[in-house]
């Protein structure tokens, strides 16, 4: 059954094993630098090259947006990095907002650690919410439709078999 | 020792058909689900499955050898009664292994039209003595019954010696402190209610603030709880907020506590002998809102533990890894017994 | 059964009395009934619904009131207890199921069930929201049923034309609204005491235990296991509307103070008069929402 839910198998394309590993392996050894340098980069920089990643990510059909997320606008915030990124969402596509808005329609922050293993499928939102370790503000039923939208999606194999032993 | 005789199914929650394959995978007898819109109680933004999902689900489960159930457990709402039954009529010809429902008017409708299909009654019928689940069964011929979660363990082997409807039973999750189906807080609060429209403090009226660390949580503006940095955080449920009483307004911000309920999780790991010795039918799992993730790990450690009370229930203990398992994904990350062991009395 | 000798058919709606939901001493019960013997009131719901432990009152006091009241000319109904936990709860539904004296209102399915076809009133909390469920209630002997307390002024308005012909409609107009039911006392578990060693302190709050906001905004009351709105629900305005749709009993849910106004407003207004002041107990809020398809806590003013 295929649909706009349930993302093809790409486990061995070359972009996603590169993105995993980025991910998993060399993202938390420069943290501790990244932090001190995430916070001086400008947030246009810092976002475009996110939504590229999203973008990426869309075309491989693993983030294919639902059309809720349409003329949306969202933040994620990175804490540990001091990373923050904005994008929107339009007719299907991820964009990266140029000049930031104040407030997005949804604002999401964590931790690295945390928004890795919820990008595996390894931990529950709602469990890092309960712990205060995933913060949410703006349209919470905007926030719902997105938790809903990622849980619903089935990882890659490469995803959710490497890594493990990073964050959780 | 013996191996027990009785069997108790485990019944997990789906909210997509990720969870769904999961909680296959981790063991799971059966899983109930909903339809996108009303017809269910978790009629969350997101949540819930498409009719291929459902029909994709349902072949993957009965290829297994598992079951599906479909909860259509809200109450059909005057003028649009049609749609409460629709559901009933596409859960039949996907041959779903039975229908959780609440509604009188709803159960007359799928006995009449399809005397075969198996009936639960929904906990959200609220039916919590012999009189009433027997009634249930002469009337629309209902096979299972979940329980509200008000009724001690006492009370709970009582009633199954009363009754040949099988009695199904919470085992795991957030804790509703109100009887089911006997809950108006939230639509007093936002106008949307479990019973009309199957959410309880729906998102849309839901707003975080979080201010250093200190964290707000209003419902339609109304300030449900502020938690303090660090201090865990619960769903926007009215009844899990920190309201203050007494005649003193002047310190309600401070003096304000839990006056209806703590935020805490069910957990009858420990319990899981006495259900089974007592004749319990099934055992189901709260949390259709939540990820594969939660459904995976809890249906896991649950058919593990379940597996072991079965072979042997004299010397069953739940061992550490379990409860750790499940307590981190606990609400409140506090774990109780609920009304099963009435501690409050 | 239901309807008094006396009622003159053609006043537009009869008035209510809900069951005392609050634990007041026998003599305040006794005194609040004797007054409410005379009081325009047509129809009388008598009986501890909310919590098995209340004894200030014995089966036989309550029956001694329903004699009174009777005498008096009112129609007396029993109400059975709305969420029932123990055996012992289940056996005094079946006894006053079992009674062909007076009347009774359900308050769960088992009570529905007992009533093994005989009339009844179908209690507001067995979540009557469509006409399939009305059919089936009759087919159990229900006469009346009393509105879900949730439904606005278009969903009761559908749902009073799906009912069985001769089926009856109550609505509470005022009161504050029980919301939820629980296997715990909130009261007793405000003042750190056990359930089973709750020193009956919901005798100290004669309309509940208000609860606030951090924000100090009223919203909730606690009365033993039930949680009610802090706000008493006022639909005096709204009674013309909704004896238009079709709602034949007005119901008044007695509090310490106002109850009786709220019954004379409820007289003077069905016999085209203007409607008398009603005095909420002190701190009392007023709100409306849900019959305009507002939150129920909402207050909507100046508008029919």
């Amino acid at each position: 059954m295929k649909n706009a839910y349930t993302p093809t198998q790409e486990q061995d394309s070359l972009p996603g094993k590169l993105g995993a590993r980025f991910l998993t392996a060399i993202l938390p050894a420069l943290t501790p630098g990244l932090a001190s340098v995430g916070r001086r980069l400008p947030r246009p920089f810092v976002s475009a090259h996110f939504v590229v990643a999203l973008e990426g990510a869309r075309h491989m059909h693993w983030l294919v947006p639902p059309p809720q997320l349409d003329g949306r606008s969202f933040t994620i915030r990175i804490e540990d990095l001091g990373l923050c990124v904005s994008f929107t969402c339009r007719q299907g596509r991820f964009r990266p907002l140029w000049n930031p808005v104040p407030t997005t329609d949804l604002d999401i922050s964590a931790r690295l650690a945390d928004f890795a293993s919820l990008a595996r499928g390894t931990t529950d939102a709602d469990t890092l919410f309960f712990q205060r370790r995933l913060k949410i503000a703006g349209d919470i039923d905007l926030g719902l439709i997105v938790k809903n939208w990622l849980d619903a999606m089935e990882r890659p194999a490469w995803l959710t078999h490497t890594g493990q032993g990073f964050g959780g | 020792m013996q191996p027990s005789s009785r069997t108790i199914e485990l019944v997990a929650p789906a909210g997509s058909l990720a969870a769904l394959k999961i909680a296959l995978q981790a063991g799971a007898d059966a899983v109930y689900l909903g339809l996108q819109n009303a017809t269910n109680a978790r009629n969350f933004s997101g949540l819930n499955f498409s009719e291929a999902h459902l029909r994709s689900g349902v072949e993957l489960a009965h290829h297994m050898g598992r079951k599906v159930l479909f909860a259509i457990n809200t109450f059909p709402q005057a003028g649009r009664v049609a749609e409460w039954r629709a559901a009933v009529d596409v859960a039949h010809s996907l041959e779903a292994d039975a229908v959780i429902i609440a509604d009188p008017g709803l159960l007359a409708y799928a006995r009449d039209r399809y005397p075969d299909m198996r009936l639960h009654l929904s906990v959200q019928s609220s039916a919590t003595h012999a009189d009433a689940i027997e009634f249930m069964r002469e009337q629309f011929g209902i096979r299972r019954a979940v329980l509200p979660r008000v009724l001690t363990l006492a009370e709970i082997e009582k009633l199954i010696r009363q009754t040949s409807v099988e009695i199904e039973v919470f085992g795991f999750g957030s804790l509703c402190v109100m009887a089911e189906g006997r809950c108006l807080l939230s639509s007093y609060a936002t106008g949307e209610s479990p019973n009309s429209h199957g959410v309880c403090s729906p998102a849309h009226a839901v707003r975080w603030h979080d201010q250093d660390g200190h964290l707000e949580a209003r419902l339609n503006d109304i300030l449900i709880d502020r938690y303090a940095p660090g201090e865990p955080a619960a769903y926007p449920t009215l009844c899990k907020g920190r309201f203050a009483a007494g005649i003193d307004r002047s310190t309600d911000a401070d003096m304000a506590d839990h006056a209806l309920e703590e935020p805490t999780s069910l957990n009858a790991l420990s319990l899981l002998p006495r259900l089974l010795g007592m004749g319990v039918s099934a055992l189901k799992i709260e949390g259709r809102q939540r990820s594969p993730a939660y459904v995976g790990q809890v249906t896991a450690t649950l058919r593990a533990a379940l597996d072991s009370a079965q072979a042997d229930p004299a010397r069953f203990a739940a061992r550490p890894e379990w409860q750790f398992s499940l307590s981190r994904h606990a609400e409140g990350s506090q774990v109780t017994q609920g009304a099963f062991e009435r501690p409050w009395k | 059964m239901f309807m008094p000798s006396t009622f003159p058919s053609t006043l537009p709606w009869r008035i209510a009395a809900g069951p005392l939901l609050y634990y007041w001493s026998r003599q305040e019960t006794f005194d609040f009934y004797a007054a409410m013997s005379c009081m325009p009131v047509d129809i009388v719901y008598l009986g501890e619904t909310v919590c098995s432990r209340r004894h200030e009152l014995r089966d036989a006091d309550w029956l001694e009131l329903a004699a009174m009241l009777r005498k008096s000319g009112k129609s007396v109904v029993l109400s059975t207890r709305t969420l029932i936990e123990t055996s012992a709860e289940a056996a005094a539904v079946r006894r006053l199921c079992a009674q062909d004296e007076y009347a009774v209102e359900a308050g769960e399915t088992g009570a529905v069930g007992l009533r093994k076809g005989r009339p009844f009133v179908a209690g507001p909390h067995l979540n009557v929201y469509n006409g399939e469920a009305l059919n089936w209630l009759q087919q159990q002997g229900a006469t009346r049923f009393v509105a879900p307390l949730e439904m606005n002024r278009d969903t009761l308005t559908q749902l009073i034309a799906e009912r069985p012909a001769d089926m009856e409609v109550e609505a509470m107009v005022w009161g504050r609204m029980p919301l939820a039911f629980s296997a715990r006392c909130f009261t007793a578990r405000h003042f750190r005491l056990h359930k089973d060693d709750c020193g009956f302190r919901c005798k100290e709050h004669p309309d509940g235990l208000a609860l606030r906001t951090r924000e100090s905004q009223d919203f909730l009351a606690i009365n033993g296991v039930q949680t009610q709105s802090a706000a008493c629900l006022d639909l005096l305005d709204e009674t013309q509307a909704l004896a238009r749709i079709g709602v034949n009993v007005m119901r008044v849910s007695p509090q310490s103070q106002g109850s009786f106004h709220a019954i004379m407003a409820l007289d003077a207004l069905r016999h085209g008069r203007a409607a008398t002041p009603v005095a909420l107990p002190p701190g009392m809020g007023r709100c409306n929402g849900y019959w305009h398809a507002k939150p129920g806590i909402a207050l909507v003013e100046g508008e029919t």
